[in-house]
This record gives C-alpha cells, sequence and structure tokens, in this order.
C-alpha cells in the first residue's frame, strides 16, 4: 500500500500516512471551507490501511488550530482508529498542543471523552 | 471635514485592525486571514490570543460563505457581505454580516438565542453531543460552529437583523474574545 503525503497549506495540515512505517501524522491548520473534499481521501486511505495494519499504529496530531468542520473528520480518524484499537491491533495518539493553548488542550479532552483509546496529550513549550 | 479624514478618524478611534465588504470566497477568506494575523501580530498579541481570535473569525467567516454556498441569493446580495475585526476595551471584536432570506433569519435568531441561554456546561454538553451525532450535512459544520464559538469565547453572541426588502434582511452578528483569559468561578 502507498503511503499518502500531503504538503500543508495556508488552510490544510501537512499529512505524513506512512503505511510502512504505521506512523502518521497531520501537522498544522485544518480550516478548509470543503472539509469533505480534504478529509475524504485521507479517511479512505485509513480503511485500506485498517484492512491490514502494522503491529503497531502511531498517529500524531499537531495541530495549530481548526475550524468546527474539520473537528468532524478528525472525530472520523480517531473512530478508525479506535476500531482498529478494539479489533486488537496496537494503536498509540499523540495529541500536541502548546502550553498556553487550553482550546487545543480541551479539544483533545473532548475527543478522549468521545472514544476509547487513549489519546497521550504532550505540552509543546512555546 | 475631510472624507479621508472622517475615516481615518474611525479607524483610529475604534482600533480596526481590518474591514473588508464585498462577496467573501474561499480565497477571500485565506486572505482574509492573512492580513489579520499579520494586523494582529504587529501590536504583539501573545501567540495564544492571535491563534484564538483568528480561528473564531474564521468560524465567522466562513459561516457566510457556507450560507451562500447553500442558499443562492442574488449576487448584489453576496457583495454586501463584510468583516470587521477591531480592538477595544482588553478584547478583540469580530464584527460579520450578510444579506439572508427571512426563512433563515428565523432558524438563525432561534439558533443563536438557543446558544446564549445555554451555560458552559450546557454548551460542552451539546458540543459533545453534535460532534458525536452531526444531525445535518457532514461538509457543512452541522451548526457546530456557533456553539464552538459561544463555548471558547465565554461569551454571548450579538447580533441583529436589519430590514432590508420583502424577502431579505441584514444579518449582523458580533463575538468578542478577551486579551486575557477569562477566569471561571467555580
Amino acid at each position: 500500500m502507498e503511503s499518502l503525503i500531503i504538503e500543508n497549506t495556508n488552510k490544510t495540515p501537512k499529512v505524513f500516512f506512512n503505511a510502512l512505517s504505521g506512523k502518521m501524522e497531520l501537522v498544522g491548520r485544518s480550516i478548509p471551507e470543503n472539509s469533505y473534499q480534504f478529509y475524504e481521501p485521507l479517511l479512505q486511505w485509513l480503511d485500506e490501511y485498517a484492512k491490514n495494519p502494522q503491529e503497531q499504529t502511531h498517529f500524531t496530531f499537531k495541530l495549530d488550530y481548526f475550524n468546527t468542520s474539520s473537528s468532524m473528520y478528525i472525530l472520523g480518524i480517531l473512530k478508525r482508529l479506535e476500531k482498529m484499537h478494539a479489533e486488537g491491533k496496537k494503536v498509540r495518539v499523540s495529541w500536541y498542543y502548546d502550553s498556553e493553548d487550553e482550546d487545543m488542550l480541551q479539544t483533545g479532552e473532548d475527543f478522549r471523552q468521545i472514544v476509547k483509546i487513549p489519546i497521550e496529550m504532550t505540552e509543546l513549550e512555546s | 471635514m475631510s472624507v479621508v479624514d472622517k475615516y481615518h478618524q474611525i479607524i483610529q478611534k475604534e482600533k480596526v485592525l481590518l474591514a473588508y465588504k464585498g462577496c467573501i470566497d474561499g480565497d477571500t477568506v485565506t486572505y482574509l486571514m492573512k492580513l489579520a494575523e499579520q494586523n494582529i501580530a504587529s501590536i504583539n498579541e501573545k501567540l495564544i490570543i492571535r491563534k484564538k481570535v483568528i480561528s473564531i473569525l474564521v468560524e465567522a467567516v466562513q459561516n457566510i460563505v457556507n450560507y451562500f454556498a447553500e442558499e443562492s441569493l442574488d449576487k448584489s446580495f453576496e457583495n454586501e457581505s463584510f468583516v470587521i475585526l477591531s480592538m477595544q476595551n482588553n478584547q478583540y471584536e469580530i464584527y460579520v454580516g450578510n444579506y439572508v432570506s427571512r426563512h433563515r433569519m428565523r432558524a438563525l435568531k432561534k439558533r443563536i438565542d438557543n446558544v446564549n441561554m445555554m451555560s458552559p456546561e450546557d454548551l460542552q454538553k451539546v458540543y459533545l453531543d453534535i460532534l458525536e451525532n452531526p444531525k445535518v450535512s457532514i461538509t457543512r459544520g452541522a451548526g457546530l460552529g456557533l456553539i464552538d464559538m459561544a463555548r471558547r469565547t465565554q461569551n454571548k453572541i450579538n447580533y441583529l437583523f436589519a430590514e432590508h426588502d420583502q424577502d431579505h434582511v441584514l444579518f449582523m452578528m458580533n463575538i468578542n474574545v478577551a486579551r486575557v483569559k477569562n477566569v471561571v468561578l467555580s
């Protein structure tokens, strides 16, 4: 399976999904007008990956900020990771936030309440 | 007083950081965000507040883009949309406006009144509920935007509808972002 790599833009984060290592990253800001257009290929890629995932999958979110339509797709990503986890695969999720960014910390906590996978909250020095 | 003088005085007095009137599409949003970021940075605002103001501004402006994508009004109405960002009384003030149909006005009024009546705990609960079970089209934010703005700013959403004609009204909305952390008393 091919890896999925998309460079960041003014409105969309950098995507680095490595099928061979099981490491995936979303980095930057996510404020597209049409979140479906941006996130649907990511979700499709994850569905394909989930059919035959690596022994361990590590997903890193390092987002500056995102709009509410992105937040639904981020939850969609987490739901897919949750499913892999429920099927017995090792899944690690890291959620990074700037030390003073309470909004990003809160959002990470919100997702933690919704999905049943451990999400590690990691503070970045701002 | 000359016109230029008049405008300059308004900009100074109201501490306007950004003002735009015209059609708002995806590209406009990109430019507006870039200018807003630069202008907030130029007054040495803390990164964390900058991020908050920009993200709330994005949500407010994209509401307009999404509205015109959903309901097509005459182009002349789209050209009357506006956005203003100012910094007064230790808070950033975001004002947006756009024409809407009367039908939309009723739905908006109900939705904002509803959001304004909620306690911070209610907002948090409803936010999580909608996030998990979006009722409307997932592509368009499911009305989560207003709830998220109120939740994150801990402020009420002020709004006004100005009469225009039989079928249309001008919807104006204001939301403020405090420069210092709001203290929540427990």
